[in-house]
């Protein structure tokens, strides 16, 4: 694989991988708060960051990619870059949870 | 949903601003698609570069827009119902196949809730035996009763009156007939209520006396529970106050003497499946029964 | 393949003709592996089952016309909502589309079937037998009644003793394995099959959302499959998966059933959305506007739809922190379809529509839709959903999303494709009555749930109390399912006339833009003489599609496609196909007597039954004799063409990958009831795992992976005693492993039944013991091959297989190790 298509391959995997792990990240933590009483200091602020700057990371490498190569490498990284977005946004959506409902402290 | 109680209370307007965002998005969404599909001769011109730009922002960015500040909202709404405050009152609520069991400290009743009005009532709901669900449309969302965990939720009643429950979980052959009803009554009437369900049942006399005899001797004794008496089970519901309650086989028939007597012969023909079987007595030994039910107050 | 006789003098399309039917008789009827005809059978047997889903969806709204009214007795009225549910999602909505995708992704990929054309006999015939088996419940007079979600406890042994749950949980596994095989074959085909030159970039859409589809079944169907097999075995075997008494959790089955339960929607719906993107364009006369985000939006939604799973389960008593988190996920699924809504408006604003049935039924679709989507939003809001959640209102929204969403397309579909495969055309008339008799019975019908739901009746209900505000949106709906049942007898009216005298429709009635309407209609077995070879997203509204380079002389000694890279369509291989096969129906029908054995509880049947499905398979993929090359029939193409991985190789992966997702959900499961229990974990009473032989058996069992590399790399240069030697000492290897298990099991002092923690012990490790077993199997099939001289330098596909299988089953193994027997030493 070249270093071109690894890039691609990032600006693809990465967005949904990170936002995937917000999701379970802080269902995690939620619950192990809530039922067990452990409490992870800020840290669905913390995975949500992470899975944010991740996913910003593909979508800046997804933009740089969508005039390289042949149509269908393009092709996907103009959709990558489509998707890395909406997972950006998904994972804004899914940090707010915590700062607007109360937790378990 | 008619806002009677507090948590409806903050999410009824919640629920009205839902309706009408939806409204306006259906009726944009539908004038569109009549435009686009007016008579025409030739197609209308359209670069690439604009199609894609109408789609992202039209069908992309606005939704977003909307979808997150409803988003927002949404949580709002969320931590408001949820948020922890000393309740006024605790009831444990216990699922059954087919019923609901009330427990107010050492009060036990069936299928009917008080409660006092305008103030915060903590249900904790547990099982039985299968997962059920807790529901009051009128006063508040619903929360499972979940075999193996104790779940909280609250509710108010902010206006006095009777309100109609159900259990929204499927739950088995008679989960239609797994109803309820919240009295919601002032502070002094719940408490009167409160302290004569703490009480036993008042020892019957005549024909009652007759009654509470074949209740003991026949296999009611095995299910119910009337305090006061030998009969300790609590496989059905309590019946010690059982008079004073204006419903019976949650929420199949009203409790008057017509309805119980029939309910007594073939309780199979209302509640089909229900685990009340039949109980052979005499129509002298019945109608005793009855006369001793009905004095249960 | 038909032996008849062809002249000298014959065409070429006459000799490709005699290399692709199927034997005319009834042989050859069960033997056939066109897809075509599978595609048929898919759809007429699941709209049987559309049918008997109707059926019984009319019974219940008889018995809901009134309040209070005993048409049928509360058990039968939640068996039947129970098998409309089951059957419509199961039995008609999965298979149809895949009937569809069946019949429509090679032509319109310009392939000439699909990658494994046995297996995809094979998963008709599973599917035929499951639906059978599901409705034999009928005749043995038990009937599931758990609804199609069958939640726990209710639906395990203690609340539902009777043998209808078994038929339920049984029937889904089973159809499990077809929905899992046409998953596979679809994705396969549409990554290598593609004609030269339709890089991915130019794919018709439908193929895009057929792909996702696909993908998305590889990866739910385990959950679906793992929640129904602990369910049985909680009813068969005495586990405590479910029963909280014992450390079980009954929120670990709707964990595991909405994983499934939540992508299969979109499973349902996204073949659909794939229709809808057809139909569009043809009647707008012009190309689709917003291709990139349409395809984006396809796959997006498909991710999210794994992460929104707890959407389902708002009310069970999870903290309203975490609720958050699903309801953004679930929300978010707006965006992309907010997109798909509007692109197809612009194409049509931009277009010049056509006024046909099949565009008819896909304009109402956007409007339905829509509406469905609206409450969708509504309900991943978590104060709303506690509101409406179990109540009609959430009858009504998903009636919209999946019959306003799945079945409107799917008419139009019928509209659209049903001349290619019959050569005739619907009478567009009579559709049109059908689609406005459908759309007013539809709205009819559900749009009163939703004001049913907000007045407060629940879900699942025989029967509702008088007078309690309900009784006339309640007959309304009753009414409405009525005028439903009346528009689908129209269409089958009007589809049996057609199909005798309906206006015959040449190749191409619609002016359309992609490949299958370049084919004979219906197309020839072959489906395209010359394959086609693509420079455009639209091929039919370019230039005239040109041929792809293939040699006449091996196209017509055997079943041929190209195969080509996954990205840009470059040709890589040519494929030779296997003929049609009597192995899979009777592989299928194995499986059949397997489950019946397990219904029926001759338990000691089942080793046996497994023995026998392991031969047929085995048997069905050994080469053909007159096969010169056993690389799943695939021959190295023009030396200049460079050559991939084989299909075969691709189709192994996915099975691996599909199969590594059911042990991850089975040691989630075991976090999960480690999590959710109140105490120690391990219980009390059940020891930490003694370290001694597990790490000798790791050790050996990891050890085998070594021999078996070696082997794979002798076979490369075409040492068949290398081969064996290798294939030898991995099996003593494993056989070893297999030994200080059965050792390790044996000594424990807790069994699968003592509590949670034991069943998911058990389970975990002796699944991956069968999975051992199978390896050891497979490496004795693979000597007895080498011995009859069956593996070469040339053929060797099944090695590779099979040592992917092999390193597969020893990294499970070093998960389970590090979960079951390395996390309890430091936790425990």
């Amino acid at each position: 694989m070249s270093a071109r298509d690894a890039r691609l391959a990032f600006a693809i995997v990465a967005p949904p991988a990170a936002w995937t792990f917000q999701l379970l990240a802080v269902y995690l933590l939620v619950s192990l708060a809530c039922a067990k009483h452990v409490v992870v200091p800020l840290g669905t602020q913390a995975a949500g960051a992470a899975a944010a700057l991740v996913a910003l990371a593909a979508l800046a490498t997804a933009l740089g990619a969508r005039d390289e190569g042949d149509g269908p490498r393009r092709f996907l990284s103009r959709a990558a870059a489509l998707a890395a977005a909406l997972f950006l946004g998904g994972i804004v959506l899914g940090s707010l949870p915590g700062v607007l409902v109360a937790g378990c402290a | 949903m008619s806002g009677a109680g507090g948590a409806a209370g903050a999410v009824t307007p919640f629920v009205v601003l839902t309706f009408t965002i939806a409204g306006l998005v259906f009726v944009a969404v539908v004038v569109a698609l009549g435009a686009a599909l007016s008579p025409r001769d030739r197609a209308r011109s359209l670069t690439e570069r604009g199609g894609v730009r109408a789609v992202l922002v039209l069908g992309g960015i606005v939704p977003a827009i909307v979808v997150a500040a409803f988003f927002m909202l949404s949580l709002v709404v969320t931590a408001r119902l949820t948020a922890a405050r000393a309740p006024d009152v605790a009831v444990e609520v216990v699922g059954h196949q087919w019923w609901w069991e009330f427990r107010y400290g050492s009060a036990a009743t069936a299928n009917e809730l008080h409660v006092p009005v305008g103030e915060r009532v903590e249900l904790r709901l547990r099982s039985a035996d299968v997962i059920h669900s807790f529901w009051v449309p009128a006063l508040q969302g619903k929360t499972d009763a979940v075999p193996g965990q104790t779940n909280t939720m609250w509710l108010t009643a902010e206006r006095p009156g009777r309100y109609d429950g159900v259990c929204a979980e499927f739950c088995g052959v008679q989960h239609a007939w797994m109803r309820l009803v919240v009295v919601a009554e002032p502070r002094a009437v719940f408490d009167r209520w409160l302290a004569r369900q703490s009480e036993d049942r008042r020892p019957p006399s005549g024909p009652a006396a007759e009654g509470e005899r074949a209740f003991l001797g026949h296999v009611c004794v095995d299910c119910h529970t009337i305090r006061g008496t030998a009969a300790r089970a609590t496989v059905g519901p309590d019946l010690t106050h059982l008079a004073g309650r204006s419903l019976v086989g949650a929420g199949v028939l009203r409790n008057d003497p017509a309805a119980l007597r029939a309910w007594i012969d073939d309780p199979q023909h209302f509640k089909p499946g229900a685990f009340m079987p039949a109980v052979p007595l005499g129509v002298a030994e019945r109608d005793a029964l009855v006369t001793y039910l009905g004095s249960l107050e | 393949m038909s032996e008849r006789p062809l002249s000298a003098t014959a065409t070429f399309e006459q000799r490709l003709a005699r290399v692709w039917e199927s034997a005319p008789d009834e042989a050859g009827w069960v033997t056939t592996t066109d897809h075509k005809r599978i595609g048929e059978r898919y759809i007429v047997t699941a709209f049987l089952f559309f049918v008997l889903g109707g059926i019984e969806a009319l019974v219940l709204r008889a018995q809901l016309a009134r309040p209070e009214i005993a048409l049928v007795d509360p058990a039968m009225y939640d068996a039947l909502f129970t098998m409309h549910g089951t059957t419509m999602i199961f039995l008609f909505a999965t298979p149809i589309l895949s009937g569809f995708g069946n019949y429509l992704v090679p032509l319109m990929i310009g392939a000439r079937d699909m990658a494994f054309p046995r297996l995809n006999a094979f998963g008709f015939w599973v599917f035929a037998l499951s639906g059978v088996f599901l409705y034999a419940s009928f005749a043995a007079s038990s009937i599931p009644q758990n609804g199609w979600f069958a939640y726990a406890p209710l639906a395990g042994p203690r609340y539902s003793p009777e043998t209808g749950m078994d038929f339920w949980t049984l029937g889904l596994v089973f159809l499990g394995i077809s929905t899992t095989a046409g998953a596979i074959n679809f994705i396969v085909t549409i990554a290598k099959l593609r004609a030269p030159g339709m890089s991915i970039d130019r794919m018709p859409l439908f193929v895009w959302n057929i792909l996702v589809t696909a993908i998305a079944m590889l990866f739910a169907i385990p959950s679906l499959t793992v929640a129904a097999a602990l369910l049985e075995l909680d009813r068969v075997a005495g586990t405590r998966f479910f029963d909280p008494a014992a450390g079980g959790s009954p929120l670990l089955w709707q964990h595991l059933f909405w994983i499934f339960g939540h992508p299969d929607v979109y499973i349902i719906f996204m073949p659909a959305v794939g229709m809808v993107s057809s139909i569009v364009p043809v009647f707008a006369r012009r190309p689709i506007v917003g291709y990139t985000a349409l395809a984006v939006s396809s796959v997006t939604t498909i991710v999210i739809s794994f992460g929104v799973w707890v959407h389902h389960m708002f009310a069970v008593g999870i903290a309203a922190q975490a609720l958050g988190v699903f309801s953004a996920a679930s929300m978010l699924i707006a965006v992309p379809a907010g997109v798909q809504v509007v692109a197809w408006i612009v194409t049509i604003w931009a277009g010049r529509p056509v006024w046909t049935t099949a565009f008819l039924f896909a304009v109402g679709f956007v409007v339905l839709f829509v509406l469905g989507g609206l409450t969708g939003v509504m309900v991943a809001a978590v104060p709303f959903d506690w509101q409406v959640t179990d109540s009609y209102f959430v009858v009504a929204h998903l009636h919209y999303v999946l019959f306003g969403g799945m079945v409107f397309p799917l008419f139009g579909a019928f509209y659209y494709w049903f001349p290619k495969m019959t050569g005739r055309l619907l009478d567009e008339r009579v559709g049109a009555l059908n689609f406005w008799t459908m759309f007013v019975g539809f709205n009819l019908a559900f749009f009163p749930m939703h004001i049913a739901g907000i007045l407060g009746m629940p879900r699942r209900v025989y029967t509702y109390p008088a007078g309690a505000g309900l009784d006339a949106v309640n007959l309304v709906s009753s009414i409405g399912a009525f005028v439903v049942a009346l528009s689908v007898a129209l269409f089958v009216a009007n589809a049996a006339v057609s199909l005798r005298r309906g206006r015959l429709a040449g190749r191409d009635p619609w002016q359309a833009n992609t490949l299958e309407w370049s084919t004979a209609s219906p197309p020839e077995p072959f489906d395209f003489a010359r394959l086609p070879a693509v420079a455009s997203r639209d091929p039919l509204w370019g230039p005239k599609v040109a041929n792809a380079r293939e040699p006449a002389a091996l196209a017509t000694a055997w079943r041929q496609t190209t195969a080509t890279s996954a990205l840009e369509a470059r040709p890589e291989l040519f494929l030779r196909m296997p003929g049609d096969s009597i192995w899979p129906a009777l592989a299928a029908a194995a499986l059949l007597a397997l489950f019946g054995a397990i219904l029926f509880r001759f338990l000691v049947l089942v080793p046996f039954g497994l023995a026998l499905l392991f031969a047929l398979v085995a048997r069905w993929l050994w080469p053909s004799p007159e096969t010169p090359g056993a690389h799943v029939g695939a021959r190295p193409g023009p030396r200049e063409l460079p050559v991939g991985r084989a299909p075969g190789w691709w189709g192994m992966a996915l099975v691996v990958a599909t199969d590594a997702t059911i042990f991850a959900l089975l040691l989630a499961s075991y976090g999960y009831l480690g999590f959710a229990g109140n105490g120690p974990w391990p219980p009390p009473g059940s020891e930490r795992p003694q370290l001694a032989i597990p790490l000798v058996g790791t050790v050996v069992l990891l050890a085998s992976s070594a021999p078996i590399a070696w082997a794979e790399a002798g076979i490369r240069r075409g040492d068949v005693r290398r081969l064996a030697i290798g294939i030898g000492i991995a099996m003593a290897l494993s056989a070893g492993f297999v030994v200080l298990q059965a050792i390790e099991l044996t000594r424990k002092a807790f069994a699968p039944q003592t509590n949670a923690y034991g069943s998911a012990f058990f389970t975990i490790t002796s699944f991956h013991g069968l999975h051992v077993i199978v390896a050891l199997l497979l490496g004795a099939v693979l000597l007895v091959r080498a011995w009859r001289g069956g593996l070469d330098r040339e053929r060797h596909l099944a090695v590779q297989n099979v040592a992917l299988y092999w390193h597969f089953v020893g990294a499970v193994w070093i998960v389970i190790l590090a979960v079951l027997y390395l996390s309890p030493q430091v936790t425990g």
